[in-house]
């Protein structure tokens, strides 16, 4: 315990002086906004007053509705097919796991439904959970409680590919039988496989056999929503179409669930209008630690402009900002003070990175070259200024973002050493001259047809900014680029996430954590053999020996401080392949009306709304 | 009149914006200028010595933008407008004399046409014809002969408005063609074409030239919506763009709001004002009313 | 008369399957991600993708599915789904229309009482300082883009963000509870819309007034000794109000079908014109074909009403 403390003391020392050093070189302007000099909240370089409430106030008030001010919906309500953090932020308050984040947990994950601590066998292949007596679903299943065997079905179902989980399958596939698990679900579409590594001795306990150490994985995914349990005889009828419709009849376990009829068919869920979540009635508190002040949250969607959005919800009632951040010119104002309480805004590390992915597996870009040339000659903190100054996150130097182990590892906030490329966030012209004649172009510049690529970007703010501005930069260096701007989600589903339709350049792409072991950073952007046909996220098209073999084997390390070493190196390596552009390490921000006490969950960054409540 | 010196001056400066933008001293409309940003929020700043009407988020010079957008408006209301009104006339005028099948062919395809919202017509086409095919494909429609950005915005004008010009023709076409010096010369024993080219067409010009000046300052208004929903022409600066960035922060960044949309304002007025004076020139039925 | 009627509620029909064969081609080109791959989870299974796909009918040829797709519509109501959100295309079109009907209604009602009294009042008061000004304001609102209006009203006025903060900004639709918040938080958008068709209808007005004005019997009505004001109101505008009836049918039907998009862009209202916007930049083909089906029904009803009427009042038209 002590040596965690000190692993964490260490590096946040060493950010605190480089935090002082940075803003000390600032300018002294008055009228710049609060942010510069006061005390830098620990390793993130955020200024302490915006820093993130991860604790109710001893005052708390029960009750009330809490309005989450959203500009799109959330990706999918059944739990076993869920993957945005922002969806995370409705299942954690509605859906329990094995094992959940408290709000300001930022190591390991706390036991929720479990009792206790998972077990952990000396070879550390074998973990054990027992879970609580006395935990029953929501009406309509009041009287049903829930079971590991639940638990297991939860995690088999997620396999059946009308459910599709997108991260089972990477970090628990060292339970042993996953293989033929998945096998088996390509084969049966209509029925959950049975993985013969996850046993279930008694109704209370569930042990996971794995193949291979990788604990730290498997212990990731179990805080995800995919261990959220879900009873077998009720879902089976549903998981039997593809794609299920368990999502529009599911049962849950948290304090608050969405509205339902008494048949179980959801009713408080409008696509792309509003969520209505109340409390759920079979709730136990006694069972939990979260403590659910609100009665009521209402999710309203459609606010596609961010700036009067969020000055509706500084201004108003009981309402935060959910997935938006505020304009520049809303955090502006609100951190200048004057009209809005400072407080009103909080900025916390989203354990997230932004970059630009150039395509390794097409000319130009398959000369590495000409890559480094390319991002030795980028500006990134003009990249990084198109989404706000340095409140909206430090520029990245390299791939892990702040907090996550193996950070600091890799260089901190400074590039890695060695990769010269990297070592001016403004941008080096000489440099990317000498990459590019490196590259055989005499004169510094790309000359010939190679030259002509295709860049397929986001269509509106602040995205096709950053575009644009990269456009720029790459036309400084003799590119002749084609820009197409379409709408966000058509971009990965059509463009870059479709090997086969791939342009040069994805300048809009990024990688936000899964969990909070840097092994949910690499094997799923990172992997050759993740590389998928349909729904690629590996966009630099690595597929490197060198980078694979790394992976396998850092997954497998249990020792906390080799693990983040040997992460930290494998952020080296993976730069080292300039196969992206990192400019940013993301901050999100909120803001809340002043009427609401605020709790952030550190996990995703976003509002916990079992520990926010109304002051009335 | 004021409103057609006005034009003059504009069409100037549209052609020769670097110049202009030069002989301000403002900088080029594509340059950001990173100073001009907050250094801390990277916020825009407003009108200065340096910038006249200030920068826009990423720092570039409003006012030149401004000058530059006058020619993407110039160059879509001009082409445009002379395409829709060829397509217009020709479809009207053969509609309107053989009449028949090709008459019920023109009229239904141009009932068809304006059965559909052009709005949605006009983004639904731009966004088809803007694709890149694959990686290292040219897009755009018709095989690729009409290119993204002011191919694609000038075709989709041009489609969705050529109906206005065709229906007005057709009418004309139809009660010319009843008249004594057509009949005449049909018994002479003259051909269609020289019908048409000689009878028929000298006394549309009058017509023409009224309903396409006032068509233009509608094509300028209709390319500025298209922009500023985002199918309009990206890459170049062009006022509707402009107006566009500015909906999320317009109420702390009012200049770029502001410029581009007086310059719309001013531009189709103008337009607007020379057209009046055409239908009052050109249009003796307005003429004889009095109270 | 009623062959007449029937002739044309006839075509009527047969337009409409004209112009969803039309946007069924032109958005067939329409690149979209694989629907069938927006369907499936974060893990796309190619079997499951071709189940999918046969399920959609997507390997089918272009005629076949767009046969399908008519008798869907046509016998059940069915527009099929979204392929963003999965929920059935006629659900989210119901949903957004109130808020474009909302719209369009107030907007008309200030359009028709602004416009109005104006042209008549500037036909006769023809040439005075009153005319002319009248007559270049509404130049100049007509030649203003919509968009840009409604920036310049919210800069001005909004609640949260104007100078004089009066009036509800962007996105207080979407907030609204009550009938009257909505009606409230509509009000710059109605002024804005309005305007402009205003303007117009002004200038309409004006021109049509003037040339009934000068017809020979307002001219008998006057050596009749009927005063000015029954010779104005019973017999011009009665009449000069015909043309305007069918403008007024036509505008309606064209911003029911979707034209208020820009106005709902900018104030952020969730219609149906902001709701076609976002479904082609997703290229949600079954939406955007809902979308412009039901706004081509709006222009050929509406269009048909008109005709209607105009035939009805002028014989010679039904014997064409």
């Amino acid at each position: 315990m002590r040596l965690k403390w000190l692993r964490l003391a260490l590096p946040l020392a060493v950010l605190l002086a480089l935090v002082f050093a940075f803003t000390s070189c600032g300018d002294d302007d008055d009228e710049g906004g609060g942010g510069g000099g006061g005390g830098a909240s620990g390793s993130t370089g955020i200024p302490e007053e915006f820093a993130a409430p991860t604790a109710a106030p001893d005052d708390a008030q029960k009750g009330g509705n809490l309005t989450l001010i959203s500009e799109g919906d959330i990706d999918y309500i059944d739990p076993g097919a869920a993957y945005y953090q922002v969806t995370y932020t409705i299942d954690f308050g509605i859906f329990r796991q094995l094992v959940s984040w408290p709000p300001d947990a930022t190591e390991d994950p706390a036991p929720d439904l479990a009792e206790d601590d998972p077990e952990i066998s000396d070879d550390n292949k074998t973990i054990t959970f027992r879970i609580q007596d006395g935990i029953s679903y929501s009406p309509p299943l009041e009287d049903r409680e829930v079971t590991t065997a639940d638990i297991k079905y939860a995690i088999e179902r997620s396999l059946m590919p009308g459910v599709a989980n997108g991260y089972t399958t990477t970090y628990m596939k060292d339970i042993v039988g996953m293989d033929e698990a998945i096998k088996a679900s390509e084969e049966n579409k209509t029925v959950a496989p049975d993985i013969s590594g996850i046993e279930t001795p008694d109704d209370k306990t569930i042990v996971f056999h794995l193949d291979r150490t990788s604990v730290e994985g498997v212990l990731g995914a179990l805080s995800l929503p995919v261990s959220s349990p879900v009873p077998e005889d009720y879902a089976k009828e549903f998981d039997a179409e593809s794609p299920s419709t368990y999502g529009d009849h599911a049962v849950f376990t948290g304090p608050y669930m969405i509205e339902n009829d008494d048949k179980g068919n959801l009713t408080g869920y409008s696509p792309g209008k509003e969520i209505k979540i109340v409390r759920n009635p079979s709730w136990d508190p006694e069972t939990d630690f979260r403590p659910a002040y609100l009665d009521s949250i209402t999710m309203q969607q459609g606010f596609s402009d961010p700036t009067s959005a969020a000055k509706k919800v500084l201004e108003g009632s009981a309402q935060v900002t959910f997935d938006f951040p505020p304009s520049p010119t809303v955090i502006q104002e609100v951190a200048q003070g004057g009209k809005y309480d400072a407080s009103q805004m909080s900025v916390t590390p989203s354990g997230g990175n932004r970059y630009i992915a150039l395509n390794t597996q097409e000319k130009p870009f398959d000369d590495i070259n000409i890559r480094k040339a390319v991002i030795a000659g980028s500006d990134r903190t003009a990249l990084r200024n198109t989404r706000g100054g340095e409140l909206i996150g430090p520029v990245a130097n390299h791939y892990i973002p702040p907090l996550i182990p193996g950070f600091e590892e890799a260089g901190g906030l400074e590039a890695p050493e060695g990769l010269d490329y990297l070592a001016n966030e403004d941008g080096d012209p000489a440099l990317a001259a000498e990459y590019m004649k490196k590259a055989g172009f005499e004169s510094g510049k790309c000359e010939g047809s190679e030259c002509r690529i295709t860049m397929v970007g986001d269509d509106s703010p602040p995205g096709r900014d950053t575009a644009t501005v990269f456009n720029d930069q790459l036309e400084q260096l003799g590119f002749d680029v084609q820009f197409q701007p379409v709408e966000h989600s058509l971009m990965y589903t059509k463009f870059c996430s479709v090997p086969s339709n791939q342009p040069d350049v994805c300048p809009n792409v990024g990688f936000i954590k899964d969990c909070n072991d840097p092994e949910c950073f690499f094997d799923i952007p990172w992997y050759g053999p993740s590389i998928n046909p349909d729904n690629n996220s590996n966009w630099g098209r690595l597929d490197d020996p060198e980078v694979n073999k790394g992976i396998e084997e850092a997954r497998l390390i249990t020792d906390p401080d080799e693990r983040a070493q040997a992460y930290g190196d494998l952020d080296k390596l993976v730069m080292s392949k300039a196969a992206v552009l990192p400019w940013v390490f993301d901050n999100d921000v909120v803001v809340r009306s002043p009427d609401v006490d605020l709790v952030i969950n550190l996990f995703n960054a976003l509002v916990d709304i079992s520990y926010t409540s109304i002051r009335r | 009149m004021a409103s057609v010196v006005f034009v003059a001056i504009l069409i100037v400066v549209a052609v020769f914006a670097p110049v202009v933008v030069d002989i301000f001293g403002a900088p080029d409309p594509d340059y950001r200028d990173q100073s001009a940003l907050d250094p801390l929020f990277s916020t825009a700043t407003g009108p200065s010595s340096e910038h006249y009407f200030g920068v826009d988020n990423l720092g570039r010079d409003v006012f030149s933008r401004t000058i530059y957008g006058a020619r993407v408006s110039l160059i879509v209301a001009f082409t445009a407008t002379a395409l829709a009104t060829v397509a217009g006339v020709i479809s009207g005028l053969i509609a309107g004399y053989f009449r028949g099948w090709i008459d019920t062919l023109v009229s239904r395809s141009v009932d068809v046409l304006l059965a559909i919202p052009y709005l949605m017509l006009a983004i639904g086409l731009a966004s088809a014809c803007t694709f890149t095919v694959g990686d290292g494909g040219g897009g755009g429609c018709l095989g690729g002969a009409i290119k993204p950005g002011l191919g694609v915005v000038i075709f989709v004008i041009s489609f969705t408005s050529w109906t206005y010009m065709a229906r007005i023709i057709r009418g004309q076409t139809l009660s010319l063609r009843e008249k004594e010096f057509v009949e005449s010369a049909r018994a002479v024993g003259a051909s269609h074409t020289r019908i048409i080219f000689q009878e028929i067409l000298p006394n549309l010009t009058a017509p023409i030239i009224v309903y396409a000046s006032i068509l233009i300052p509608q094509v300028i208004l209709y390319e500025a919506a298209l922009s500023f929903l985002g199918v309009g022409v990206v890459d170049q600066p062009s006022w509707g763009q402009m107006i566009a960035d500015a909906t999320s922060d317009f109420s702390t960044y009012w200049w770029y709001m502001l410029f581009p949309g007086l310059a719309l304002l001013f531009t189709v007025l103008a337009f607007n004002l020379v057209g009046d004076a055409m239908q009052d020139a050109l249009n003796p039925r307005a003429k004889k009313a009095r109270i | 008369m009623t062959r007449y009627i029937v002739r044309r509620v006839l075509w009527g029909a047969a337009l409409l399957v004209i112009v969803s064969a039309v946007v069924f081609v032109i958005f067939y080109l329409l690149p979209t991600a694989d629907p069938a791959k927006l369907r499936v989870g974060r893990n796309p299974n190619p079997a499951l993708i071709a189940q999918i796909r046969e399920q959609l009918h997507l390997n089918d040829p272009v005629y076949v599915q767009f046969w399908e797709y008519m008798k869907g519509v046509f016998f059940h109501f069915d527009f099929g789904q979204s392929y963003v959100s999965q929920a059935p295309v006629r659900e989210i079109i119901v949903d957004r229309l109130p808020a474009t009907a909302l719209l369009v209604s107030g907007a008309v009602v200030i359009w028709l009482a602004m416009g109005l009294p104006v042209g008549i009042v500037s036909a006769i008061k023809r040439r005075s300082l009153m005319d002319r000004t009248m007559m270049v304001t509404s130049l100049a609102l007509i030649s203003a883009p919509v968009f840009w209006l409604g920036l310049v009203a919210l800069y001005l006025f909004a609640e949260d963000v104007g100078v004089i903060q009066i009036f509800p900004g962007q996105g207080s639709y979407i907030g609204a509870e009550s009938f009257a918040a909505k009606c409230w938080s509509m009000f710059l958008p109605w002024v804005v819309l309005a305007a402009a068709t205003a303007a117009i209808y002004a200038r309409y007005m004006r021109s049509s007034m003037i040339e009934t004005m000068a017809e020979d019997y307002i001219r008998t009505a006057r050596a009749k000794g009927l005063r000015e004001r029954d010779v104005v109101v019973r017999h011009g505008v009665r009449s000069a109000i015909t043309p305007i009836v069918t403008l007024l049918g036509l505008d309606i039907g064209l911003l029911l079908a979707g034209n208020a998009i820009l106005t709902e862009s900018v104030f952020n209202i969730p219609g149906i014109g902001h709701q076609i916007v976002l479904s082609i930049r997703r290229s949600d083909l079954p939406m955007i074909q809902g979308i412009v089906l039901f706004g081509a029904f709006f222009i050929i009803i509406f269009n048909l009403i008109v005709d209607i009427i105009y035939a009805y009042l002028d014989p010679r038209v039904r014997y064409q």
